[in-house]
């Protein structure tokens, strides 16, 4: 390896998803072979009622639970496509070589049980523009645990649930083995840094929060190398790692939150590189683990500021995994900690009816969305999971009970619920044009 | 054509000055004062009538007025209601503020006014399912006032989607809603730090206003004859949910009474709250009202009496507007049933 840390990521465009004898890629198709599919998503035997689905924008179908999103990848070096989640170790370095990725297309888990940080996912009707999702031809992998444990409970391991997903992404990516891609995208800082240093641009930083709160044995935080980001402060990330699955969400899927789609997407990152070298000097990625307890989050602001410090930073953007009081103390606390410094920090974040912790130094915030809005969606033709897990089932945004809107789920099956049911619908990321405005 | 009722008071009406402030209201036909150069701004719809009332009238016998004003509109019908512009003038703002409410929630119709942000009608009426655009501090802008009025109104007459408040130019009723704009987030934020770091000016999407700056009250001289409350927004609820409180967006408060019991126990007490992990709760409801302790403490002497029942709402996803008013009115109740003092945990 030199120096030089270069990602080339090799695009493939698919425009449609088949079941069919032998799994390929053709022409935009991409064509599965659903048997031999199967045989691949559980290794240790620990699922039952194992099922793939294919949907596409406009059908009449709803997926709920949805417990994880990825884009499929292969890489032809032989690596592993998340480092230390679906490869055995010893780890090698992330983020440069050759990765081929399928466009267009994601890979979802879904089960019977919701727990928190779970959400749905409609293909058409009002949700549609709310969901990068609902815009892409998916494969949904449906399946339930042998022994499932703690399924009244808020939260509990479903790891073989979420792992089919990643063997399943794995499984239809490597087929691209020996196939050129249509296009490149490269990803190199060096060369944009020469230049931002000659020109001396701003040192900028992107602050990426991501969950901590939930024990390690629940498969739940978000995974560096895979590794539990339990109690780990923050730390410098090279920017094209986060495009080549470093770090993995396995924290469900709704309306709010980072997936793994967007951690291999991710839209801030991709601006910045596009700014690097022109108006800015982009130093890299900065993740930053949100925990419950007050001596952890003091830890992770001192942490953050200290490294914003001795990267010698102008500016940073703070970027909050989801609203909420919880998440809410760490965004603004990163926000002055940084501003305290004299780095110039600019916020992206979600609401959660509004926000629960205000301090007025965040003086500049990109909002992206209101989990508390209420939806109603009619009832649709085709489920793929289970509907009755709406008021079974803990979701963040569904009510067993409400003195207003009654239950979330109605006798015929249309729902009221609040945004966050809606995946990636506050769209953390940023993928996406909403915001919120004064009315 | 759609009809309009246009309301002003009686110096603009030309009845008179602050002399003429008691001034019974009237309805005249057609546009009069500033009503009459209104009329040129409209687009297919006309001011069929004037109102022209008192401020006087309207501050001290309100009642009175907006039923007289009630009656004398028996059989006009209308589509829309302005009133104003009132600039820095008072009574004139909040007699606006009334009218248009007042015609609100009477006949069902839109209402539009203007006044300048420094007019006690803005606070008063803000809120209120009416129109309030931001007007100049003085008469000599009327023109100027008119025109945001006028356009919202011919919104308003054509049918067109009305926008956020800055898009449009009224004062934000404190409500916030989803909107989607052509830029994507990733893009708006980057935007918004070049802006920063170039000393460009920006507009933030989500303004950071601390507005509940709470005085603690005065600590209690001696807790040991104090009558103490307990309230918990972790949606903890007896058993069956008797009052449907949600696990989220929840927008009441109830009180759930516990003078026969010494603690609570897992079954009988239980979250409904949909944003934290409840399974602690749930094993032991104690670990979010430890009334067992309180119980210790009466008997000891430390506290003089735990109230006989406790309050209990979800704070995951209330609206600030809902969570001040249920806190008000906890508070209320609070001092209605003589309680010296709060104890109010965080979930």
């Amino acid at each position: 390896m030199g120096k030089s840390k270069k990602l080339r990521i090799g695009n493939f465009q698919v425009k449609d998803i088949v079941f069919g004898e032998k799994t390929s890629f053709k022409d935009g198709v991409l064509t599965v072979n659903k048997a031999e599919a199967l045989t691949r998503l559980d290794p240790k035997h620990e699922l039952k009622n194992v099922e793939i689905y294919i949907v596409h924008p406009g059908d009449k179908v709803r997926i709920l639970p949805c417990k994880v999103g990825l884009e499929p990848r292969f890489r032809p070096d032989g690596r592993a496509t998340f480092p230390g989640v679906t490869g055995d170790l010893p780890l090698e370095s992330c983020g440069d070589g050759d990765v081929y990725a399928m466009k267009g297309i994601s890979v979802i888990a879904c089960g019977k049980y919701s727990q928190a940080a779970e959400g749905m996912l409609d293909m058409s009707g009002p949700g549609v523009k709310h969901s990068m999702f609902a815009q892409m031809v998916n494969l949904v992998v449906y399946s339930e645990m042998i022994n499932p444990t703690k399924i009244d409970q808020p939260f509990r391991n479903e790891e073989p649930i979420k792992m089919a997903a990643h063997y399943l992404a794995d499984y239809v990516a490597e087929t691209l083995k020996g196939m050129e891609p249509e296009e490149w995208e490269t990803y190199e800082l060096e060369p944009g840094a020469e230049e931002a240093e000659k020109k001396g641009l701003p040192r900028v930083a992107l602050y990426l929060q991501i969950k901590a709160q939930v024990g390690k044995d629940k498969f739940f935080n978000e995974r560096v190398f895979g590794i539990d980001c339990e109690n780990m402060l923050p730390f410098l990330v090279h920017p094209n790692a986060i495009f080549d699955g470093q770090i993995t969400n396995m924290g469900g899927l709704y309306g709010e939150g980072y997936c793994t789609y967007s951690y291999q997407n991710q839209p801030v990152v991709k601006r910045l590189y596009a700014e690097h070298g022109k108006t800015i000097n982009f130093i890299g990625v900065i993740p930053f683990a949100v925990d419950v307890p007050n001596h952890f989050k003091q830890a992770v602001k001192v942490t953050g500021g200290e490294l914003a410090s001795m990267l010698k930073l102008d500016g940073a953007i703070v970027s909050s995994v989801a609203g909420g009081s919880n998440y809410d103390v760490d965004f603004f606390f990163m926000c002055s900690e940084l501003e305290s410094r004299g780095i110039k920090a600019v916020g992206l974040t979600p609401e959660h009816s509004g926000k629960s912790m205000l301090d007025p130094v965040a003086d500049a915030i990109v909002s992206v969305g209101d989990s508390g809005t209420i939806f109603e969606f009619p009832p649709m033709e085709n489920i793929i999971g289970d509907i009755k897990s709406v008021t079974r089932d803990f979701y963040h945004a569904a009510w067993t009970a409400h003195e207003k809107y009654g239950p979330s789920l109605r006798p015929d099956g249309s729902l009221i619920v609040n945004g966050c049911m809606i995946v990636d619908s506050t769209n953390c990321a940023g993928f996406i044009g909403k915001s919120v405005k004064d009315y | 054509m759609k009809k309009v009722i246009y309301y002003i008071n009686q110096f603009f009406g030309g009845v008179g000055g602050e002399a003429d402030a008691d001034f019974e209201p009237i309805v005249k036909e057609g546009a009069v004062g500033p009503a009459a150069g209104f009329k040129a701004l409209l687009k297919d719809a006309e001011i069929t009538h004037t109102v022209i009332c008192g401020d006087n009238a309207m501050a001290s016998h309100k009642d009175d007025s907006l039923k007289k004003i009630k009656e004398l509109l028996k059989g006009v019908e209308f589509d829309l209601v302005i009133a104003g512009p009132a600039f820095t003038s008072g009574r004139y703002g909040v007699a606006c503020g009334e009218f248009c409410k007042f015609a609100h929630d009477t006949y069902g119709v839109q209402a539009i006014t203007s006044m300048n942000e420094e007019n006690p009608g803005v606070a008063l009426f803000q809120e209120e399912p009416i129109y309030i655009m931001k007007g100049s501090r003085s008469a000599a802008k009327m023109r100027q006032d008119c025109a945001p009025v006028a356009a919202l109104a011919n919104k308003i007459i054509a049918g067109e989607e009305i926008l956020w408040a800055d898009a449009e130019g009224y004062f934000s009723h404190g409500i916030r809603k989803e909107v989607f704009l052509d830029k994507p987030a990733a893009d708006r934020v980057v935007d918004m730090l070049l802006d920063k770091l170039a000393g460009r000016p920006f507009v933030t999407e989500l303004k950071i206003e601390p507005r509940d700056n709470v005085i603690p009250s005065k600590a209690i001289d001696d807790l040991s004859k104090a009558k103490v409350a307990f309230i918990c927004t972790g949606g903890l609820v007896p058993l069956g949910n008797p009052d449907k409180i949600p696990g989220g967006t929840c927008s009441i408060w109830k009180t759930y009474d516990i003078s026969n019991k010494e603690k609570l126990v897992k079954g009988d007490y239980y979250s409904v709250h949909c944003g934290i992990n409840t399974d602690f709760v749930n094993a032991n409801p104690e670990v979010m009202f430890p009334l067992s302790s309180f119980r210790e403490f009466e008997k000891d002497g430390t506290l003089g009496k735990l109230s006989d029942f406790f309050y209990s709402t979800t704070g995951n996803l209330a609206t600030l507007k809902d969570a001040r008013r249920m806190g008000r009115e906890i508070a209320a109740d609070i001092k209605a049933h003589g309680i010296d003092a709060a104890v109010l945990v965080s979930t």
